[in-house]
Formats: structure tokens, sequence, C-alpha cells
């Protein structure tokens, strides 16, 4: 059943969205998501970190609409705050504490806007984030979290009884992230976690069976892409149902796997639609036994939270709750009865969505037909076009203000436009972005744009969300490299700049840039794709002449000197990039000697002038395909050293041919391809 | 050091020519006074140097300039080259001035060049042996000469593009003037104008080896059997 768009608003009449600001600030942290749960009366309850870094509580009643806030008293140490109710209807509370050089996780019961039972869990050294929480058949809670010291990652679950901690991720120490707990109805403790054993992400589980532990199980099928961000939720027969964010060599979606008492089930496609990336799934279980999935989709510029429910063995179509343009990510699904609570971030503001189960029934198909895959040629982008693609810092700030026209892309524009003639930087800097909506945004930036060169920066606010795993924003900023280079859109990649506030002096946060970096600088290398190490341009600026600190305006955005700067380290690149040959020409033609001749193109270019310096260029290479055929089909012909000609007699006289051809430097990165000839 | 030897050779007969020639043109007349003639008198007065007693057979050494009439060659091989050989005449029949020879010479001729795309190093290498019937008309002074024959022309070209060798048939029209040379009386000098077709066909492209030839020679007469 398919719903008309007519149908599709009323759906939202029905729905509730309720934004919430005070005073105009907005509630939120950027790195802290908030997280629901419905309380004893049925009034949807949220808790989240405001912007005055004050932990508040929010109930919403669904009937009346009416929201009531209280502040709960856990001090500005405290971050990550999640609730849960346990089998008896308590509210229970756990959340980080932050100092110097180590976190801690604490639980305490909620009552009323009091936390009683306040607990330090465990005691371990290090950093000790992402708490869980679960309780058994006799609501004795089981608290899950990770703990970061020398370089790994420990997955701890605490019994809050037995006062016991395992660690259960060992031997696979070298990433953990996004653990769950939730206890079954046999009262066995079931522990997600993503994290990494041979090459990328896995979702991995083990079992306690209140005697022993199960052995690491990998829920995920072996795949050289990563699977991350588990949810998971407990059906109404006690059976554990399983969703996460996968890359399917195309773009990311939305799978779910279910627990029968016996076995797994085969994996389930929530999404498949190799045109948007669908991640940070969240997954429940309304009354009548259906598990609802909502995650979020990025498309071009935008993200935006939908769900979809599984009804007899096939999921429906996809429901689209945020309406907000912009970025709407990290969805809370929260259910009791028909009641359906959804809570998300939206360009720092919290928005709730009310729906009734039973509208979703009657309305519950909101499809959209997908884009037309487009296909363009290489050719058509501007190359004199560059596309600055990044965050706030790309965008350009000052003292945490907008100042687009003081950023480094319009300085690095007047030293590209004095080197190369009429150039064009556009800026398409997306203040507090994550490679996550990076990822969902650059097609449309892409196909928009239509420039041939684009500068990535981005991660910086990766950092900062503690979900995110180092290797995930890796990952995305791979895949942005490979989406402009599918494009033919050439990308250079800049590392991320140190910030100066209390991240920076905080190990974990620190480790967590450098470890960024790093993967940028593998990427890079490994994508033969131009680096600019932006990060070590600040990190070993002269201390005598102020240091990198004195580049920065506020805690993360550089001041001019730093935006300076960044434009010239860019230029410095970029006079160096490996412009397509120009005056390329294709005939077919013989090459004679007296008694025989061979039939053959005679393909001709020009070093491009806008290179400055020829020593880098070590090669040039040929691609080939026949008249006709796609893009697709062009292949490498030869490598062309030293001259700047080639005779192709490897043709089959009655086909014609098209060529193009890319400058190759001394450091193994190819630039853009020529437009294509064909031979005449 | 090929060209050098070409060269040097060159010089030799232009100067043994040129010596001749002012011998020639030179002489004692009759009053004891040293006389010189003008171009115009030299056709028009006989000299007292006889030219009219040749000998059977004449052996001769010659170079000049080939210029193969193909449009491919002249894009490859950049022209024009040197060729030299030998020749061998053998009197068959006089009437008076008019002497009839059998004729047979072998010619080498090299040229390097390049194929016309990739400009991958090519070398051709000429053999043509000549088989003909000259005309000479013996006067006091010059010796007008003609001759008509066949060619056989062993050829062969390598290069990495590809390699080719093989033989052709063809033609030739030659003209020349043979003058005595002061150095030895058995020894004349000739200069000669020479055109040939030879067309062959190799991987279906034609070729014409034939072309227009023009030089110098010395030739050595004598009598043999």
């Amino acid at each position: 059943m398919k719903l008309s768009r007519n149908k599709a608003s009323i759906l939202l009449v029905f729905s509730l969205v309720l934004t919430l600001k005070i005073n105009g600030k907005p509630l939120i942290l950027q790195d802290l998501t908030p997280a629901s749960t419905f309380n004893s009366q049925g009034d949807l309850i949220y808790i989240y970190k405001n912007i005055d870094e004050e932990i508040q509580l929010e109930t919403l009643k669904f009937q009346t609409e009416e929201s009531f806030t209280n502040s709960i008293p856990l001090g500005k140490k405290a971050f990550s705050p999640i609730i849960k109710k346990d089998r008896g209807g308590q509210i229970w509370l756990a959340w980080e504490e932050w100092e110097y050089d180590q976190s801690r996780i604490f639980m305490g019961r909620l009552d009323g806007d009091k936390i009683i039972h306040s607990q330090l869990m465990g005691k371990k050294e290090g950093y000790n984030l992402c708490p869980d929480l679960s309780f058994d058949l006799h609501d004795n809670p089981w608290l899950v979290w990770i703990n970061y010291k020398d370089a790994q990652y420990r997955v701890c679950v605490h019994d809050t009884i037995l006062k016991e901690t395992w660690v259960v991720n060992s031997p696979l120490l070298s990433s953990a992230f996004s653990p769950q707990i939730a206890v079954d109805f046999e009262n066995n403790v079931w522990v997600f976690w993503s994290g990494r054993d041979k090459s990328d992400e896995e979702i991995y589980c083990r079992v306690f069976n209140q005697y022993t532990w199960s052995p690491i199980h990998r829920i995920t099928p072996e795949k050289k892409f990563p699977q991350i961000n588990p949810s998971i939720a407990i059906d109404q027969q006690g059976f554990i149902w399983l969703t996460w964010s996968g890359y399917d060599g195309k773009d990311y979606e939305i799978y779910c796997k279910s627990w029968d008492g016996e076995k797994w089930s085969e994996i389930s496609h929530v999404t498949d639609d190799h045109q948007r990336d669908d991640v940070f799934p969240t997954i429940s279980i309304a009354f009548n036994n259906v598990p609802i999935i909502a995650w979020v989709q990025s498309e071009n510029e935008e993200s935006h939270v939908y769900i979809k429910f599984l009804k007899d063995e096939c999921w429906s179509e996809k429901i689209k709750i945020s309406h907000h343009r912009g970025q709407n990510i990290f969805p809370q699904i929260t259910v009791e009865g028909e009641k359906i609570g959804i809570i998300w971030q939206s360009q720092n503001e919290i928005k709730v969505k009310f729906i009734l189960f039973s509208q979703l029934k009657e309305y519950g198909i909101l499809s959209e037909s997908p884009l037309e895959p487009q296909l363009i040629y290489n050719a058509s982008l501007n190359e004199e076009k560059y596309i600055g693609f990044g965050d706030s810092i790309t965008y350009g700030y000052i003292h945490y203000e907008p100042a687009p026209q003081k950023g480094y892309l319009p300085r690095l524009e007047i030293l590209l436009e004095q080197n190369f003639g009429d150039t064009e930087v556009v800026n398409e800097g997306w203040p507090g972005e994550i490679t996550q909506n990076g990822l969902g945004r650059i097609d449309g930036v892409l196909r928009t744009h239509r420039a041939r060169y684009l500068l990535l920066m981005e991660g910086t606010n990766d950092i900062v969300f503690r979900r995110i795993s180092i290797d995930t924003a890796a990952f995305n900023l791979e895949l942005m490299v490979r989406k402009c280079l599918d494009f033919g859109v050439f990308p250079a990649i800049a590392t991320i700049i140190p910030r100066n506030d209390w991240k920076w002096q905080n190990k974990f946060f620190r480790d967590r840039i450098f470890d960024l970096n790093e993967k940028i600088r593998e990427l890079a290398k490994n994508s033969a794709i131009p680096l600019v190490d932006q990060f070590n341009l600040f990190y070993y600026y002269p201390e005598e002449e102020g240091g990198w600190e004195s580049l920065l305006s506020d805690y993360n955005h550089p001041n001019e000197e730093g935006y300076q700067l960044m434009a010239e380290e860019w230029f410095e690149e970029i006079r160096n990039f490996p412009f397509p040959p120009i005056n390329f020409l294709v005939k077919r033609t013989y090459d004679e000697i007296l008694f025989y001749r061979e039939l053959g193109n005679d393909i001709s270019w020009d070093e491009n002038p806008k290179i400055y310096d020829a020593n880098r260029i070590e090669a040039y290479k040929i691609y080939r395909k026949k008249a006709g055929k796609g893009n697709d089909q062009f292949e490498i012909l030869q490598i062309i050293y030293d001259q700047c000609n080639y005779f192709d007699n490897d043709i089959v006289p009655s086909t014609q041919y098209v060529y193009v051809v890319s400058t190759l430097r001394t450091d193994k990165v190819e630039g853009p391809c020529s437009e294509q000839k064909q031979d005449q | 050091m090929k060209r050098l030897s070409r060269i040097l050779v060159l010089l030799i007969l232009l100067i043994s020519i040129s010596k001749g020639l002012k011998a020639y043109s030179e002489y004692q007349s009759l009053d004891g006074i040293k006389k010189t003639y003008s171009p115009k008198c030299l056709l028009q007065q006989p000299g007292e140097l006889s030219f009219e007693k040749t000998k059977n057979t004449l052996i001769e050494i010659f170079t000049g300039i080939y210029n193969m009439k193909d449009k491919r060659f002249k894009q490859i091989y950049d022209g024009y080259g040197f060729i030299y050989g030998l020749s061998f005449l053998r009197k068959l029949y006089n009437l008076n001035r008019h002497h009839f020879y059998l004729s047979l010479n072998i010619k080498s001729y090299t040229k390097k060049g390049k194929s016309t795309v990739t400009e991958k190093d090519t070398k051709l290498t000429l053999r043509p042996i000549s088989l003909g019937g000259a005309y000479m008309f013996v006067t006091k002074r010059v010796i007008p000469m003609a001759e008509i024959g066949v060619d056989y022309y062993p050829y062969k070209e390598k290069s990495i593009l590809h390699s080719t060798s093989g033989t052709a048939w063809g033609w030739h029209l030659k003209g020349g003037i043979l003058f005595p040379l002061n150095i030895l009386k058995s020894l004349k000098g000739k200069i000669y104008f020479r055109y040939s077709e030879a067309k062959t066909i190799e991987n279906d492209l034609e070729v014409n080896l034939g072309g227009i030839e023009y030089g110098i020679g010395m030739i050595y007469e004598f009598n043999l059997f």
C-alpha cells in the first residue's frame, strides 16, 4: 500500500513534533545526544546536557503536549547521561564524569528530580565512556561501557549485585565502540559492541548465562567494509533483535537480525537503495511484537530520520519523520504500548515526535521515488573551479561567529587567481558537520557545482562524538574520497587542526585527533591523493611566534592569521596538482617505413603549464575505451615516461576508440583525466 | 667513416676531372704559344689529344646522388642519398666513331631514416645490379654516351617496426659524357645522369625503387683479350 502525499500530510498533522528551545539557545551540546524512555505514567521523558552544561530531564505528556523541565544535579563533569526503565517502572540513570586524566561511569536511580543510590561503577583506570544499562529478571542493573587505556579499548560489563566486572572483548582490544546490553527472559545477559578484529569494524556479541560467558561471536558476516552502530531490543517473547548499519560497497545500509532462542535469523535488509547512506539505527518493539527501526538517511545536504516496521516478515515502506531542513541525526526510538516516541538531534536542538502505531499501520507508507542515477562524464567538470568541503573551519568561523569571507577559502581563491587566472572556489563548509553527514551531502555537492577539484577537510566534530569511532570517521572520509574519484573530481585531503579546549587537554580526545590525522595521512597515501597536513602546520608553528595556540581565534577555529596560513598551505599543494595535460589530440594514421606501415592512433598532448614544478611529473597515463561505450569501460592503455605522445597500434581498424590522458606525479598521485578524444 | 670515404672518393674524382679538363683546355699551338680553349672553342676546336682510339674494356668506379621517386621514401628517408658502384663495359662493336658496349654494374646504396609517426629507426639497403647496352660516340675530346638496360634490385629494410627483404626488377636510361684526364692516358672522367624505374609490392604497399641519379665516375680503359 502506498500513501499519497495528502495522506502523508495528514500523518504529519496527527503526529506531534516539538522543538525545544529556551531563550533562543540551543538546548543541547553538540557532542551529546539525548536519551529517552516512557515513564510509568506513559509520558516520554528524556535527558540531555544543555549548552549551559546542566543535565536536564524533560517530561513530555503525550495527550496534552505539556512539557516540564527539571534540572538533575549532576555537576558540570557529567556527560552522556542515559536513562532506562527497569521492569518495575523505576527510572535509572548512568553517566560519565570527566576529569583531566580520566573519566568514570556512575549510575543511580531517579526519584523525582533527585538521584538516589548514586554509585561509581567499576574503578578501572583510564577513560570510561559510552555506558548502557539493562536489568535482569530481578531488576538488578547490569552495566556495560568502554574503558580506554594504553591505546586499548575494553568492553566492560558490571554486575551491580556481585560487584564484579568482566572485560568481554579480549583479545580484540584494538577497537570497541557502541556497547549495548540487554537481558532476555531466561536471564541471559547479552552484550554487543562494534569492534575490529582484522580490518574493518564488525558487530560482536557475548552472552552471560549467570555462570559463564559464551565465546565471542561475530554477528555480522565477515566483510571488508565496516559494520557499526549496533542497537538492540527484547521482544515480548524475550528474544533479542539487533539492528546495525553496514557499508555494502556502495553506501551504508541498515540491517537487522533476530535470535529465536536457538539460532540467529538470516540478515534482513531494512534498507537497500544504493544511493543514500543509512546510519544510526535504533530499534524498539511495539506492543504487538512488531519491531520498529528508526534511522538517519543522508542525502545531498540534508539528513532525515525515517522509520520502518516489520509487517508480515517484510519491512514496510520508509516513513519520513523529520521535516526540518539540515542535519537530523542520532535518533532514539521508544515504544510503549501503541505510543511511539522518536527523539533526535537537529542542528543542536532536540526534536521529538509522537506517533501512534495505528497511525503507522493506516498511513504508514510514504515512499519516495529514488533518484535516477546520473551518468556524468568528468570532462564536463569545470577545470577552474574548486570546492572547499568540510565543517565550520572550512566555512569560516572566527570567535564562534560565522566569518566565511575571512576563512581560508576566499584567501585561497585570491592566490589561485593570481597564479592561474580566473578561478572559483566554492564554500561548502557546513558548521557542526560530522563525516557521516558529509558523506550524505557530498553527492549533491559534486552534482551541483561540477567542479574539477575538491578540498576535503573534515573530522573535527567526529572527535567529540564518543559514539563515533575513529575508524568510522576515517572510513567515511575514504568514502567521500572515493565518491569524488568516481565522479571525476580530484580530491585533496587535509588533516584536522589541533583544538585548544578541555578536550585537547584530555588524553582520550587528544589521542582521537592524533589517530584520525594518522588515518587521514594513510588514506591520502593509499588513495594516492594529495595531502595537506594542516595539523602539522599548526602544531609545529614556532613557539617564538606564539605557537599554534596563537593561530586560533577560539577553542576550535583559526583566527585570520591561521586561515591565511591554511590558504597558503593549500595553495602550495594545489600548484603542484597533477593537472590534466592540454592540447590533447588523437589522430588515426599510419606509422610508415618504406615497405611496411602500421595503422594506429597517434596520441599527443602538452604538459599543463599550471604545474609549478615539472620535475614532479613522472609520467602520463593513457586510458582507452571503445567509442560508444560507457565511461566505466575505460582501461589503462599505457604509461608514458619522458614524452608527450604515443602511437596506439593495438587497434581493430574497423573500431573507433576514445582516449583520455592523465598526469602521474612522482609520488604516484594521479591527476584528473583530460577531456576525451575520439580517433578520427 | 663511410661517409668520409665517400667524400674522399668524390674529392679525388673531382680533382682528377678538373685537372683533366684543364689539361684538355690548354694545348701547345703550332707557333709554340700556350693557348687556352674557351668553353665554346672547347667544343669547336679539336685538340691534339686523340680520343678516338678507345680500348675494348672499361672499368669504372662512380659515385652519385640518388633521389628515389617514391613520395613515402622522401618522408621516411629525408630525400636523396649517396650511391656508389662499379661498372664493367665490354666493347661489342664499333663503326667509325660509333661504339657499342655491354654494360654491367653493381651499386650500393644505404640510407637511414625514421618511421613517419613513432620515429623508429629504419635502414634501407639497395644493391642494384644492372645489365645494359651502351652506345658511345667517340670524338677527339669528349665521348657522349647513352645506355639502356634492365635492373635487378635486391633490397632490405630493417626496423623495429618491421623488417623486409626482397628483390625487384626495373629498367633504366642513362646518359653521360666521358672526357680524358691527364693523370694517366687510360683514365677518363665521366659525368652522368640516370633515370630508372623499379616497382615492387611488399605488404600491400607499392614501392618504386627507381629514381633519378646523377654523379661522376672515373674510367680506366684497357684491352682484355
